[in-house]
């Protein structure tokens, strides 16, 4: 019973295939249409780069945020990088020492640094 | 021909020939455009009128799907079928035309002739089982159906045009809507129930 009323209601609903608009509809339509695609731009494929320039246009407040965080910390890691490079190369002991001969005018910090120095027969390296 | 053979060869309607105006179209030849118009117009307003169940919303929304597709033409890709893309503007456009719009008179088409062998013959005769005005039979079911179409939700009535109107299989449907086939089948399981309440008068003859 319930297939044989699926049957029939599939059967009345393809009658609905028979609704069609006259021949003076497609007339009208045809004219109206063409009208309008002779006046509609096509849109072209748009390369990579284009595209990116058009979603940064889009977006420009945030892009502008965005890129403006990205180059910052970029230049921040950049710097970092630059002063460990430098701080962390190996520096002899005496050489700390002679430097702090130089800065020095107390003469009993002096000469306990030149004893150091002369005992210290080892190059003893260290680094930070 | 078979149900099932119809909504197979529905599904495999020549896309080669359609890519090759594609590619025209492609190469700068605006008039290959016209190729898509006069082979889908008919069924895309089909689609459009049953959804909408309005000949003077169907006209305006049918020039809007070509207009889109011939402005999108150019970028598609070929990732599917060219009918499928185009099935896809035009309930698309329609879905969103149909959310927006406010409750609407339903405005049937005057041109409703199928031809005798299409006409069940069920529906010929009256409760006394004796043979009424065919005419006056039609004219009445059409606007019962168009009225029993359009007390369906817009995500029902979609599917039951595209599967039962159309004849389109569930993953035709499923692509177009873009949505699995299990869902197109849940919902045309339903849309069918409330049809078989809406229609019952027709169905127990």
């Amino acid at each position: 019973m319930i297939e044989q009323q699926d049957l029939k209601l599939g059967a009345l609903l393809k009658l609905k295939r028979y609704e069609m608009p006259t021949e003076a509809f497609w007339t009208a339509f045809d004219a109206d249409l063409r009208t309008k695609l002779d006046l509609t731009p096509i849109q072209k494929k748009c390369s990579w780069f284009s595209q990116w320039v058009g979603i940064l246009y889009r977006f420009s407040p945030l892009t502008v945020a965005c890129t403006v965080m990205v180059l910052l910390g970029l230049s921040f890691s950049s710097n970092n990088r630059e002063r460990y490079n430098v701080i962390s190369q190996p520096v002899s002991l005496n050489e700390c020492r002679s430097s702090v001969l130089k800065s020095t005018s107390n003469a009993l910090a002096k000469s306990v640094i030149q004893k150091k120095m002369v005992a210290s027969a080892a190059p003893n390296c260290f680094s930070f | 021909m078979d149900d099932s053979d119809q909504r197979q060869e529905i599904g495999q309607t020549s896309n080669e020939e359609d890519l090759r105006w594609l590619s025209k179209f492609k190469e700068g030849n605006r008039r290959a455009f016209d190729f898509f118009v006069r082979k889908y117009q008919r069924r895309l307003f089909g689609i459009i009128y049953n959804m909408t169940g309005n000949k003077e919303d169907t006209a305006d929304l049918l020039q809007d799907v070509f207009v889109k597709a011939f402005k999108a033409m150019g970028s598609f890709k070929g990732d599917s079928q060219v009918y499928t893309w185009l099935y896809r503007i035009a309930t698309n456009t329609t879905l969103t035309f149909l959310q927006k719009r406010k409750a609407r008179r339903a405005l049937s088409l005057e041109n409703f002739s199928p031809d005798d062998e299409a006409v069940p013959e069920f529906l010929l005769k009256d409760p006394k089982g004796e043979k009424g005005d065919k005419q006056t039979l039609l004219k009445e079911l059409q606007e019962k159906l168009n009225e029993a179409l359009q007390k369906l939700s817009i995500t029902h009535r979609t599917v039951i045009v595209l599967f039962e109107i159309e004849g389109m299989n569930h993953a035709e449907i499923g692509k177009i809507l873009g949505c699995s086939e299990g869902t197109v089948r849940s919902r045309l399981h339903y849309a069918k129930e409330q049809l078989k309440q809406l229609l019952k008068d027709y169905l127990e003859k």
